[in-house]
């Protein structure tokens, strides 16, 4: 067995543990494992900047890099790389709104600009475009838990401790996020039909 | 009403992914409708949460790009070189053989050598203490910014006079001269003998406070002309006789204030007066000598004691023995209370 692949196979945890002993073998594993997952989460969260989104994905990994005793072992690694991907979507969210102020309508197009990158032209992307605006109105707790539970799978369970609340918390507002959007996107009837019928022809 | 506590908000997350309106059993349905408006808004909330689980499959997921990972691969082997530095100097620094940490604390460099440190000191100290030497130091003690400004003042005063002087008296004036330098003749330093030999409490001085007042008040006092010729003779006198007195001569300027009084054997004729003299410098002038015989008519009665604040101190001047202190007598006369 290659020496990956052993590494491969150990838990996030281990790996954090040979992490902190400047393996790094074990660093590639990790990034490896969540690189991805956080840059796609950074991308949702960030009005799809995919620039910014990999910058903060190279900073999050360079917190580990600097200060890997900043993680607990005692936690679940996935929810505490979660929890420092959130909060930098937050001071983001801030920096943000303090350029909006300055300058709004720079601000404004260059979202716009982002947002509108999907094709509409299919239902499909429509879907998509529309729930990205409708997500954009939500604050940022409701967009986090959306995204977390939808887009990146986590687990109730999970997203409880990324945001530090009860699971009970995380349920009811992924209940009030469901019946916002479907007011929002409730013309959108026949999208999942469509997409499992894309699905099957892909 | 069982209901509402067999299901909680959040579940109708679970609700609406398992079952449509329809399939919901009647307590179920009883709960859902607290929270939606009817069985539509229900299957449509159902058919909008089918399209959110899969959008992710509709989204193109993006990936890292490999130059990020390189960065962050260079960043960690810098980093575990620095580490790997800093953990070497660690174990062979100079702080690290100090304060071994391996070893116990008594085995410590850093330890052992406080320790012989502070013996060191100890030894030192105690080799070099001695209470008898200390008690034999007189402090010498600069004169405060006020006393300086008092003194100056009365410099000035004096000279003020003294310029108002007539032309006829010139030869006076030169002998005024000379009794200004034998004030500030050089300073007197006491010795260990006389210290011992000193009969002064200074813990009894009476009315302190009062007697410094008038002293150290300028505008009590005034220069008399006309004693300056006797004070000249009388100055000529005391180098005469008081040949014993080997004062240093400096080019200092001094003068003299007489600090303390004490009173002893006060009978109806005769009060002996002990009375200490200290330079404006806060040097003790010639202290065991300053005794003389006075009148007791000097003195007021207040009650069963002399108050020695009503000294004057041109009268006691004229008992004063020579050898006293001819500081404090030239000084007595050069005041006269007013």
């Amino acid at each position: 067995m290659a020496v990956k692949d052993i590494y491969k196979e150990l838990s996030d945890e281990e790996l954090m543990d040979l992490v902190k002993k400047s393996d790094s073998n074990a660093f590639s594993a990790i990034y490896d494992r969540y690189a991805k997952m956080t840059l796609n989460f950074f991308y949702k969260m960030l009005w799809k900047d995919r620039e910014k989104s990999e910058d903060f994905v190279q900073d999050l990994f360079m917190k580990i890099v600097n200060k890997p005793e900043l993680y607990n072992s005692s936690r679940p690694f996935k929810t505490w790389l979660f929890s420092v991907a959130n909060n930098m979507c937050k001071n983001e969210y801030r920096k943000a709104e303090v350029r909006v102020s300055a300058a709004p309508e720079i601000f404004a197009s260059a979202i716009t600009k982002s947002s509108n990158t999907g094709d509409k032209k299919i239902d499909k992307d429509a879907f998509i475009g529309e729930l990205d605006e409708a997500l954009k109105e939500m604050d940022q707790v409701k967009r986090s838990t959306f995204i977390m539970r939808f887009k990146q799978g986590l687990s109730i369970k999970e997203i409880s401790e990324v945001l530090e609340c009860s699971q009970g918390t995380v349920k009811s507002r992924i209940f009030y996020t469901i019946k916002h959007l479907n007011k929002k996107l409730g013309h959108f009837k026949n999208i999942a039909c469509l997409t499992l019928l894309l699905n099957t022809l892909i | 009403m069982d209901n509402e506590f067999t299901y909680d908000p959040e579940d109708l997350e679970r609700l609406l992914k398992e079952k449509s309106f329809s399939e919901l059993l009647p307590e179920e349905k009883a709960f859902v409708l607290q929270f939606v408006e009817n069985d539509l808004e229900y299957d449509s909330m159902r058919e909008t949460l089918e399209s959110l689980i899969a959008v992710p499959s509709m989204e193109e997921a993006i990936s890292p790009k490999a130059a990020t990972k390189e960065a962050l691969m260079a960043a960690f082997s810098a980093k575990t070189v620095e580490n790997q530095k800093e953990e070497r100097e660690e174990k062979t620094g100079f702080w690290a053989w100090l304060w071994n940490t391996n070893k116990t604390i008594l085995y410590r460099p850093g330890f052992q050598l406080a320790s012989l440190a502070l013996v060191l000191v100890s030894v030192f100290y105690i080799a070099t203490f001695s209470p008898i030497d200390r008690t034999a130091q007189v402090i010498k003690k600069e004169p405060s910014p006020k006393e300086s400004t008092a003194n100056e003042s009365k410099k000035e005063e004096r000279k003020i006079t003294l310029e108002s002087v007539t032309e006829e008296e010139e030869e006076e004036e030169e002998e005024e001269v000379k009794a200004i330098d034998l004030i500030t003749e050089p300073i007197t330093l006491v010795s260990e003998k006389d210290i011992e030999e000193s009969t002064l409490d200074l813990n009894e001085a009476p009315e302190l406070d009062q007697l410094e007042g008038i002293l150290l008040d300028g505008s009590k006092f005034e220069i008399e002309d006309k004693k300056i010729e006797r004070e000249a003779d009388e100055i000529e006198q005391i180098k005469e006789n008081n040949t014993k007195f080997n004062y240093q001569e400096t080019e200092s300027y001094t003068e003299i204030i007489i600090t303390d009084v004490i009173l002893e054997n006060i009978n109806a004729d005769k009060t002996t007066l002990i009375y200490d003299a200290r330079e404006t410098t806060g040097n003790m002038a010639s202290t065991p000598l300053n005794k003389t015989e006075v009148s007791s008519t000097m003195f007021s009665k207040s009650r069963n004691s002399l108050a020695a604040s009503d000294v004057s101190l041109s009268d006691i001047s004229i008992n004063i023995p020579i050898k006293a202190s001819k500081y404090s007598s030239l000084l007595s006369k050069l005041y006269t209370a007013q």
